[in-house]
């Protein structure tokens, strides 16, 4: 006999229920109301965060699939040019891994410049998953690597974290805690080599954030981020908001 | 294994025949402030599996997944009790996001009918398949929160409540898998909370019910509101006022002479009937213990796990027309220890056994279900060393501890076919393995048995005084306040112990 099942993604409470036409009404309305806030929002991102794959999603336990879909906007100090930029970020994390994908486009503002991408992608392994026991902090490591064009310029960033997380659930809403230090690999290729002949560089970061987000789903979250290489510091202050999905497994 | 589909959120608890007659007394304690401290405060690890009640888009009910629609981290495990028959626990709780208030009823059947269960643990952290949720009873719909519980011989007593009205309602437990709903029924329609309730009989044969509840913005905000039956048949329910609902006189904690230092909430509260319990001409003396974790947002903070011993004097004529209040005397607080919070919190569930034969055990339950088990502890009873003589192995226990003067972590080997380690290292003392960690020893073994601890693993070593110590049995309880003292050459060594008898 053939088992059928089926994925859903739970945004409003009692997803099984919604027989009736309001309640799937409401819930679509919700999500193209989080959609459109989340494109505004992420129009003034800086779309360097997606080529630093090393924000960390940590969720309650294994078995608890889960998709986070982000959107920030904040401050970087390494001004890159003038650009109006567009990013997103997803986090697919099923059974004990964390996968991240995100995109980004920059768009010059002068004539002079030209157009930039951004591309990163992660993969984390829960070393300690989640669990109901507070004491104990979900521990993950995670790979990444980003790459971005920005005129002549390309660069990849290689960082290898290990992240530590706390999920601490009060009534209506989850708090996440998280700081994640790192090696950081970054491979330059750039036009002017002569003033910049090194082309692989090391460095150490660490990256902390803060998540509040509503037992519905969507949320605001707070995220630093600090990279010390070729003898300067770079650091980002990024504030966004995300919409955590669960994906439940419905089956018969 | 039994079949469980659809049980979750359907209630449809049958009702007692009118003509039943439960069993409805504990054993009358003695000297209840001795038992009371007598209550070990380390305690046995134990869990039972969930079963497959939890399935689907319940999967991830009674966790901490705090997600709408899924579940609400406030679904919790809320009171805890054994049963007269002694294999059977049972478990309440609240779901808000059926909503549907629950009773779980646990069997494990690795365990002795009488005395303390002891961890089924200690070999495996899995427990065997047989130590499961037997039964799950969705109770009320209406009434999502079942809070702490209490029994009084085979009546279980459970209050209700949906943050707007409570109600307490009344189970026959004679089998356990299969409860009966008693036709009698406390109802509270303008007060929201009925955290916990404790049954027990007045001297002139009626039932006294009371019920802790706090009232908002108060400080100390603990009420305990006093019912009491009809008559001597609890079926024949609870005197009522004029409008119908159930009649009671208030007690504020404010009222407290002596001790108020905390402001407690009460998580579970139990009746202990003392032998003399006619205080006076009308008046019936009874013990109560309130059990709490003194953490404001537990289980994320540790707090401290603590229960209260009143005495309660309560005049039998309650209701006559002053209304005469029982008094309640604080008489010792306790403090229960655990290096490891993941298997109980008094916050959640708590609950007093009173033993047929003899003692007091505390059982604690964790918030949430973990690795799909429900996990609980055991503080057992102490015996008395100065009386306490036993002659037959199947009492015997030996109780390991992590450092000395019996502090830290405990090793309790208590049955005779659980005996036999052969290697501290796999085993699972309070969750941790146990190797090389004795620091000191307590026990009672009868005549003619000898227990051996050894250096090595598999029992390895003939050399007395080297290899091993042996434990003789004397019947009486014997320590060990510190191995190193003896002989040093044991401290933080031992790894494998069994009887001299099973020595092949």
């Amino acid at each position: 006999m053939c088992r059928k099942s089926n994925l859903t993604i739970v945004f409003r409470a009692s997803l099984w229920k919604r027989n009736d036409d309001n309640s799937l009404k409401r819930e679509i309305t919700q999500l193209i109301t989080f959609v459109s806030v989340l494109s505004l929002v992420s129009g003034a991102a800086y779309a360097q965060l997606t080529s630093l794959p090393v924000s960390f999603s940590p969720k309650e336990e294994p078995k608890l699939t889960t998709l986070v879909i982000h959107g920030d906007f904040g401050f970087f100090n390494r001004k890159i040019g003038n650009f109006k930029s567009f990013a997103g970020r997803a986090f697919w994390n099923p059974g004990r891994f964390s996968i991240m994908g995100g995109a980004g486009a920059l768009f010059a503002t002068n004539d002079l410049g030209d157009n930039g991408f951004t591309v990163g992608a992660s993969l984390g392994y829960d070393l300690k998953p989640g669990s109901p026991l507070p004491q104990r902090p979900i521990i993950q490591i995670k790979g990444g690597i980003g790459y971005a064009k920005i005129n002549d310029s390309k660069q990849w960033n290689i960082p290898l974290a290990l992240g530590f997380a706390s999920i601490l659930p009060p009534p209506k809403i989850n708090i996440t805690l998280w700081g994640a230090p790192r090696l950081h690999l970054r491979i330059l290729d750039e036009h002017d080599t002569a003033s910049n002949p090194e082309k692989a560089k090391i460095g150490l970061g660490v990256s902390a954030g803060i998540a509040i987000t509503s037992y519905g789903g969507p949320g605001v979250h707070l995220d630093f981020e600090w990279l010390r290489i070729s003898s300067h510091n770079e650091f980002i202050i990024a504030a966004g908001l995300h919409w955590n999905f669960a994906l439940l497994s419905q089956s018969p | 294994m039994t079949n469980r589909k659809n049980e979750y959120g359907f209630p449809k608890l049958e009702l007692a025949p009118p003509n039943i007659t439960p069993v409805d007394h504990n054993r009358l304690v003695e000297n209840a402030q001795d038992e009371f401290n007598r209550i070990s405060e380390q305690s046995d690890f134990l869990a039972a599996n969930d079963g497959e009640l939890f399935k689907n888009r319940r999967e991830f009910r009674y966790t901490h997944v705090n997600r709408e629609g899924i579940n609400e981290a406030r679904n919790h495990f809320q009171g805890i009790q054994r049963l007269r028959k002694g294999k059977y626990l049972v478990i309440s709780g609240g779901d808000v996001t059926e909503p549907v208030s629950h009773l779980f009823v646990i069997r494990m059947n690795t365990r002795r009918e009488k005395g303390p269960l002891g961890s089924n643990l200690l070999f495996s952290i899995i427990p065997d398949a047989s130590d499961e949720v037997a039964k799950i009873i969705p109770l009320d719909k209406k009434y999502w929160h079942a809070g702490g519980l209490s029994v009084l011989g085979d009546i279980l007593v459970v209050p209700l409540e949906n943050d707007k009205k409570s109600k307490i309602i009344f189970l026959h437990m004679l089998e356990p898998e299969n409860p009966k709903l008693l036709k009698c029924k406390i109802d509270r329609p303008d007060i929201p909370k009925a955290g916990t309730a404790a049954l027990a009989k007045l001297t002139n044969g009626k039932y006294i019910c009371a019920i802790w509840w706090e009232e908002a913005k108060k400080k100390p905000g603990g009420r305990i509101d006093f019912y009491v039956s009809r008559s001597e048949n609890i079926q024949d329910g609870f005197e009522e006022k004029p409008g119908g609902s159930s009649k009671a006189v208030t007690w504020k904690y404010d009222y407290l002479d002596s001790k108020k230092e905390r402001d407690p909430k009460y998580q579970a509260i139990n009746f202990i009937e003392p032998a003399d319990k006619e205080a006076e001409n009308g008046v019936t003396r009874l013990f109560m213990v309130g059990t709490e974790n003194t953490a404001a947002a537990a289980p994320i903070q540790a707090g401290k796990d603590l229960a209260d011993l009143f005495e309660v004097l309560i005049p039998n004529d309650m209701f006559s027309s002053e209304n005469k209040l029982p008094i309640l005397t604080k008489i010792e607080t306790r403090q229960f220890f655990s290096k490891n919070r993941e298997y109980y919190n008094l916050d959640a569930a708590g609950g007093i056994y009173i033993d047929p034969d003899e003692g007091l055990y505390l059982y604690a339950g964790y918030h949430w279900r973990v690795f799909n088990t429900i996990r609980f502890a055991e503080f057992r009873s102490q015996p008395d060393p100065a009386t306490h003589v036993i002659d037959n192995i199947e009492k015997a226990w030996i109780d390991l501890f992590e450092e000395p003067k019996f502090g830290g972590a405990r090793l309790s080997i208590l049955r005779k076919k659980e005996s036999s380690i052969g290697d501290y290292s796999k085993i699972f003392v309070q969750g941790g393995g146990f190797d090389k960690k004795t620091s000191s020893v307590r026990y009672q073994i009868p005549p003619g048995y000898v227990y051996r601890l050894y250096k090595n693993k598999s029992f390895v070593g003939q050399s007395p005084g080297k290899d091993f110590i042996d434990l003789e049995g004397t019947g009486k309880v014997q320590e060990i306040e510190d191995l190193k003292a003896k002989n040093k050459n044991f401290d933080n060594k031992i790894s494998s112990s069994r009887y001299l008898a099973d020595e092949t």
